[in-house]
C-alpha cells in the first residue's frame, strides 16, 4: 500500500474507465428536468466528473465504515479499529497507547499499530497532538491540497478527454439531442409546426441577410407557459439545424441563420481564378533564400503560412495588396494575418458584416472557411473604384462577425500607371494618366480596360493549357517596353501574369529562377533574354 | 527488496532513520558534529542516549530519535553558521533536513533552499545507488 491518488484525480481512469451508467443518466435526467434548459457540454461534463466523484466517495465511505479515520488530535484506546486515508485506507488495530514527548511538540500520547498487510505491518502515530498538523483538519484526510472545487480541478486537467468522451456517449443516447454543443432532453425539445418553417423562411428572405434565433422567436410568437427562453432557442435552432433548407452562418457562439438557396454562387464553388491549378507545384526549399524573401512581401493566400506575413498576437487589424484575380472576383484573401482575426468557422460558411470604413455602410461578406477567400465586395470594389494593387485594410470589432473594411483614402490626382487589357488576343500593357483617389503598392498596380475581354483571353489561356512559362515570355517583354531600365519587378510580374492566370508567388519565382532567359537584376528585378 | 524505481527532480527526499539503525551507525555521533559550541557543552553533561518522539509533519507517524535532534532543530539550524559555505553538498544537504524537521523535499526545492550546484547535481549526489548519510526517498510506510 502507498500513498495513492483518486482514481478519478489519473487520465487512465478518464480514458479507460469513465462510462455513463444507467445511475448517472438518471441523474442527468433530473437535471434536465430540475433546470428545464440545455445544458453545455462543458456544464454537463462538469455534471459527470461531480457523479464520478460521488461514486467514489461512497465507495470510501464504504470503507471508512471499517473503523474510525485516523486523525492525530483525538485520543484512541487499545484494541481501537483505525483508518488510514492517506495510505490508500489501510486498516489497523491499535496495540498499545503510551506517552510521546519531544521539545518541540511537547506532550502527547503515541499509539503503536498494527496494519492488517500481508507483513502486519508495525508503525507509531502521535494522539491527542495539540499542535496543528494538516492530518487533524482534513477530516476524512482525502481532500488533498486543492482547495478549490475538485470536480472544477478535474475537468480542467482533463476537459481534453472528459469533453469528447462525453459527447460521444451522449450521442449513443437517442433520449438526448445536441445543438452547437448544447444538449436536451428530446422529450423538452418544443415542437416546431412545419408551416412555420415557411414562415421563417419568408423572415430570411425578406430581411435579406441572416437572423439570430430571438429575431425568428419574436415575431412567430413561439413563446409558451412553462418553457424557458433558452429551451425555445435551442429548439428552434436544433429544428432548423436539421433541415437542409437553413443553414448557420454564425460564429460559434453566435449561431444566425440563412437560407440554403440564397447563397450566393461564389461561396457554393471558388471563383474559377482563385483557383490554384495543380500543375503549379514548387518546392520552397529549392529556392534561394533571397527569392524566398521575395515570396514574404507578396500577399498571397496560396503562400505556405511559414512565409506569409504575421501579425501579433493582439492586433486588430491588417493591411494588404489586393490582387487581380481578388479585384474581378469580388472577394478578399483571407492570409493567415486575416485569418487571424477571423472567428473559428470549422470549415462552415460564415456571414460576416462588413462596415464601409468611409461611409459606416453594412455589407454582407461571405467567409467561405475551407477556401481562403470572402466573398462580397464587388460593389464595394466598384463604387471606390479601387485598383488592383490597392492597399486594403480589415479591422475587427468586438463583434465576432463584425469588421471594418477600408482603403487608404488620399486626394484625388491624375497619375501614369500601368493599364492593361486584350490587343489582338494578347494582353497589352500601357503607360496611362488615371485619376486615383487611393493609396497604392506601386510595383503592383493596374489598372484595367475591358474585364470581359480580359475573362475571355484568360478562358482562352485555360482551355488552350498556356504554360506559366508561355505566359511569362509574352508578357515580360510587354512590361519591359514600359521600364527605362528593362528590367521588370517580381512583384509587378505577379500582378501581371495573375491577370490571365492564378499563380502565386512560389511557383512564379522558380520559373524564373529555373531558366535563363530570365536574368536576375538584383532588388527583385528579372530581365528577359530570349536565346 | 523493493523494485528500484529511478529517482528525478520531482522525488522528494528525507533522512531515514531507519537507514541509520540499518546501517549500525550512530545517528547520536553524527548529529554531535553539527552543534553549535555552546549546545556541546550541554551535551556533554550526560544526556547522550536520550530518545525522544519525533513526529512526521505529513502522516503524524512517530519515530523515536536521538534527543540531539531537536536540540539541533531547535536551537543550532537558527545559527548563522549552520549553514556555511564550506560544508560539503551532502552536510549542507543533512543539515538543511534538519533544520526543516525532514519534511520531504525534492531536489529542485533543495537547490532552492541552499542556493548551491544545481538541481541535476544535488540528484546525482543523492539519487545514486550509494546512500549517504541517510539522504534517501521518503518511501511509504506500509506495503502489499
Amino acid at each position: 500500500m502507498t500513498l495513492k491518488q483518486r482514481p478519478t484525480q489519473t487520465a487512465a481512469y478518464w480514458k479507460s474507465e469513465f462510462e455513463i451508467n444507467q445511475q448517472s443518466l438518471d441523474a442527468l435526467y433530473n437535471l434536465f428536468v430540475e433546470t428545464g434548459s440545455p445544458q453545455s457540454v462543458e456544464r454537463l461534463s462538469l455534471f459527470f466528473v461531480q457523479q464520478a466523484l460521488l461514486a467514489e466517495e461512497q465507495a470510501i465511505q464504504a470503507e471508512l465504515g471499517q473503523g474510525d479515520v485516523y486523525r492525530p488530535d483525538k485520543s484512541y484506546q487499545t484494541g481501537d479499529k483505525l483508518v488510514f486515508p492517506n495510505f490508500d485506507y489501510a486498516i489497523a488495530d491499535v496495540v498499545g497507547v503510551r506517552s510521546g514527548y519531544n521539545p518541540v511538540d511537547e506532550e502527547f500520547s503515541v499509539i503503536d499499530v498494527v496494519f492488517n498487510d500481508a507483513r502486519h505491518t508495525a508503525a507509531s502515530f502521535a494522539a491527542n497532538f495539540q499542535r496543528p498538523h494538516p492530518l487533524s483538519t482534513q477530516g476524512s484526510g482525502d481532500e488533498g491540497d486543492n482547495k478549490d472545487d475538485p470536480a472544477q480541478t478535474i475537468l480542467a486537467k482533463f476537459r481534453h478527454i472528459i469533453i469528447p468522451a462525453v459527447t460521444e456517449s451522449l450521442s449513443r443516447h437517442a433520449d438526448y439531442v445536441e445543438f452547437n454543443r448544447c444538449w436536451l432532453l428530446r422529450d423538452m425539445v418544443v415542437d416546431i409546426q412545419e408551416g412555420l418553417l415557411n414562415i421563417i423562411d419568408a423572415a430570411i428572405d425578406i430581411n435579406a441577410g441572416p437572423l439570430n434565433v430571438d429575431e425568428l422567436i419574436e415575431p412567430l410568437d413561439l413563446h409558451q407557459d412553462g418553457v424557458s427562453p433558452a429551451t425555445l432557442q435551442f429548439s428552434v435552432n436544433y429544428k432548423l439545424a436539421n433541415n437542409t433548407q437553413f443553414l448557420n452562418v454564425g460564429a460559434s457562439n453566435l449561431v444566425l441563420w440563412y437560407l440554403n438557396r440564397l447563397k450566393p454562387a461564389s461561396v457554393l464553388e471558388t471563383p474559377h481564378n482563385l483557383e490554384v491549378q495543380s500543375d503549379l507545384l514548387f518546392e520552397t526549399h529549392k529556392l534561394p533564400l533571397d527569392l524566398q524573401a521575395l515570396m514574404k512581401e507578396i500577399d498571397d493566400e496560396a503562400t505556405p503560412p511559414e512565409f506569409a506575413k504575421a501579425i501579433g498576437a493582439d492586433d486588430v487589424e491588417t493591411t494588404f495588396v489586393l490582387n487581380y484575380p481578388h479585384r474581378r472576383s469580388g472577394t478578399l484573401p483571407v492570409l493567415p494575418a486575416v485569418r487571424q482575426l477571423l472567428p473559428e468557422t470549422d470549415g462552415r460558411l460564415l456571414a460576416l458584416r462588413l462596415v464601409d470604413g468611409q461611409s459606416g455602410d453594412e455589407m454582407t461578406g461571405w467567409f467561405v472557411g475551407n477556401r481562403n477567400y470572402i466573398f462580397g465586395l464587388g460593389d464595394w470594389f466598384k463604387k471606390y473604384q479601387l485598383p488592383v494593387g490597392a492597399f486594403i485594410t480589415l479591422k475587427k470589432t468586438s463583434y465576432p462577425l463584425k469588421f471594418i473594411i477600408d482603403f487608404i483614402p488620399q486626394r484625388s490626382r491624375r497619375e501614369w500607371v500601368r493599364v492593361v487589357g486584350v490587343k489582338n488576343n494578347r494582353l497589352a500593357f500601357e503607360m496611362k494618366n488615371r485619376a486615383l483617389a487611393c493609396r497604392y503598392d506601386e510595383l503592383m498596380m493596374l489598372g484595367e480596360e475591358g474585364s470581359a475581354d480580359i475573362d475571355l483571353l484568360w478562358q482562352k489561356f485555360e482551355q488552350n493549357k498556356v504554360s506559366l512559362h508561355d505566359i511569362l515570355t509574352r508578357i515580360f517583354p510587354e512590361l519591359m517596353k514600359l521600364s527605362a531600365q528593362n528590367a521588370v519587378h517580381t512583384n509587378t510580374l505577379y500582378s501581371a501574369v495573375n491577370v490571365v492566370r492564378r499563380c502565386p508567388p512560389g511557383p512564379l519565382l522558380q520559373e524564373l529562377a529555373g531558366d535563363p532567359v530570365f536574368v536576375w537584376m538584383g532588388h527583385g528585378y528579372w530581365t528577359y533574354k530570349p536565346i | 527488496m523493493g523494485k528500484y524505481i529511478r529517482p528525478t527532480l520531482q522525488t522528494k527526499y528525507h533522512i531515514d532513520f531507519d537507514w541509520w539503525r540499518k546501517q549500525s551507525q550512530s545517528l547520536h555521533r553524527y548529529l554531535a558534529e553539527h552543534l553549535c559550541d555552546e549546545c556541546k557543552l550541554s551535551a556533554d553533561s550526560g544526556e547522550s542516549d536520550k530518545l525522544t518522539d519525533w513526529v512526521d509533519p505529513d502522516t503524524a507517524q512517530v519515530l523515536s530519535i536521538d534527543h540531539l535532534w531537536y536540540a539541533i532543530y531547535n536551537h543550532c539550524s537558527r545559527t548563522p553558521e549552520f549553514g556555511g559555505d564550506d560544508l560539503t553538498l551532502v552536510t549542507a544537504i543533512f543539515r538543511l533536513f534538519i533544520a526543516n524537521n525532514n519534511i520531504p523535499l525534492t531536489p529542485v526545492e533543495i537547490q532552492q533552499r541552499l542556493h548551491r550546484k544545481d538541481a541535476r547535481t544535488i540528484l546525482r549526489t543523492i539519487g545514486g545507488k550509494t546512500t549517504y548519510k541517510g539522504i534517501k526517498p521518503a518511501a511509504p510506510i506500509v506495503s502489499d
